[in-house]
């Protein structure tokens, strides 16, 4: 499967389009206001993996989240899969069916199996039917290796356990884009091989990723491109071999070096 | 033994309750009327109320929070008897309903203010990130309520509805007061036709006792229901 991948990412049609994305959050009582998205485009194509990485702060997640308008934003468009998200009349909840979104929390449902956390949003959401959704869980819940413990509440399972899980349910969508926000951030260091290679393998099979992490490796060995944030901004964009070898700005570089994998 | 057994009969003669057996089951009846009533408009309208408070609106918000003042800040007598009295002269035809309407109408909107408060706090009880998965897979608000947040809000509220419902039953004793002949009515009437206290009011308060066992029973079987179990517990 891993061979696979730089076959898929050849496509060229353009799956995301953020333009010129503007956000602030308004001054409150704890504190000032934050410019938090400072003019922002960045474009993905149809099976390619781009991979954010920045300090804490730097807009990162802002950006993923407002690829399925978790977040909204002050100015500037984003299209994915050319449904504009930030167009009001758009039915939101219908356009998030096509994108999955992978938390560093995990966000699975508490009070459900782990079974039911994949088997119910088909079926509300998409009215798919039951038998149907059964068997698109049972199919993602061994493929990301949870099968056995698909019985489960999440409160019982481990931090990697409920990531799978909750890869599972993001999966059982088929969407056609995946977003991953900080997935290995809240993982014990054992998990957090699992969940990479299951990332790995997914866009070893041309899944549209954007992937907001702060494993190097990671982005070194997956990426088709890697984003450098800072401050709002996108500071550069390149191939993880540009980024890690000879990256153009002094703030990227910087980064790197304390990061230490570079 | 029979000594022993004349004696327990003088303190309580379970043959005088048998006799009031039609009064008692009246008194029930009506309790069961005018707390079901209530307890299932209360939860209906408490949810609206709550929605209302945590809309952001600034009218919404300020009705609701006025409301629930309002009720907190009064008696529960004084509003039954505003409601008794009151809504008549507002509307005649209220004036031709029986008094139990008219109580379970005080009742409703008494438990409502009860019953918004406790249900907000479910509500706000469920963590950020569970509507935000339920947001990511496509849910629409509606079906974020119902799947999730209501499910996981009101388990976390149980022991808070159980205790406000065991306080809506044992208030429907106050309906005696607008001559809606309840259980406490039918103790009052025993004792009053014979002189027997106990068996008059132990009776009652057994009746309120197994009121209470079976809420508890119901409430165990809603969590079940909404939650499976072993949803909070650890690894």
């Amino acid at each position: 499967m891993l061979q696979a991948r730089k076959a898929g990412s050849q496509a060229t049609t353009v799956s995301i389009e953020i333009q010129n994305v503007e956000k602030r959050y308004p001054a409150t009582g704890n504190g000032p206001g934050t410019h938090a998205l400072r003019n922002v485009s960045l474009s993905v194509s149809k099976g390619e993996v781009v991979v954010i990485i920045g300090p804490s702060g730097s807009g990162k997640s802002t950006l993923l989240r407002t690829i399925n308008a978790l977040e909204t934003v002050d100015g500037g468009s984003i299209m994915v899969d050319g449904v504009s998200v930030t167009d009001k009349a758009t039915n939101l909840p219908a356009f998030r069916t096509r994108v999955g979104m992978v938390f560093q929390h995990f966000n699975l449902f508490l009070h459900m199996t782990a079974f039911r956390n994949v088997v119910l949003p088909p079926i509300a959401v998409k009215g798919v039917s039951k038998a149907d959704a059964e068997a698109a869980a049972n199919k993602y819940l061994a493929r990301v290796g949870m099968l056995d413990r698909a019985h489960a509440y999440p409160a019982q399972l481990s931090g990697g356990q409920q990531q799978r899980i909750a890869i599972a349910r993001a999966l059982a969508m088929e969407p056609q884009v995946m977003l991953f926000d900080e997935a290995t951030s809240a993982l014990d260091p054992e998990a957090v091989g699992g969940v990479l290679d299951l990332m790995r393998e997914l866009a070893g099979e041309g899944m549209t990723m954007v992937v907001v992490t702060h494993e190097m490796s990671f982005a070194r060995e997956v990426a088709d491109r890697v984003v450098f944030m800072d401050a709002g901004a996108i500071v550069e964009t390149s191939t993880p071999e540009e980024i890690f070898q000879n990256a153009k700005s002094e703030r990227t570089q910087k980064f790197l070096s304390l990061v230490g994998s570079a | 033994m029979s000594e022993f057994w004349s004696t327990v009969q003088s303190v309580f003669n379970y043959r005088f309750v048998l006799q009031y057996q039609d009064q008692f089951l009246l008194g029930i009846y009506n309790t069961i009327i005018a707390a079901g009533l209530s307890l299932v408009l209360s939860l209906t309208f408490g949810f609206v109320v709550a929605l209302m408070r945590l809309s952001g609106r600034k009218p919404l918000v300020y009705a609701a929070t006025s409301y629930i003042q309002i009720i907190r800040s009064t008696p529960l007598l004084l509003q039954i008897y505003i409601v008794y009295f009151g809504l008549p002269s507002l509307i005649p035809a209220m004036g031709r309903m029986p008094e139990i309407v008219l109580g379970t109408i005080a009742l409703t909107l008494h438990t409502t203010a009860y019953m918004s408060e406790i249900i907000r706090s479910g509500i706000l009880s469920v963590p950020r990130g569970q509507r935000e998965g339920a947001i990511a897979v496509g849910m629409t608000t509606l079906q974020q309520y119902r799947y999730v947040i209501l499910p996981q809000g009101i388990v976390n509220v149980i022991p808070a509805l159980l205790g406000q419902t065991a306080i809506l039953i044992k208030d429907t004793s106050l309906l005696s007061l607008i001559t809606v002949f309840d259980i406490v009515s039918a103790g009052m009437l025993l004792n009053s036709d014979l002189v027997r206290p106990n068996e008059g009011f132990l009776t009652v308060a057994a009746i309120f006792f197994a009121f209470y066992l079976v809420m508890v029973f119901v409430s165990h079987l809603v969590e079940s229901r909404l939650a499976g179990r072993g949803w909070r517990s650890v690894a």
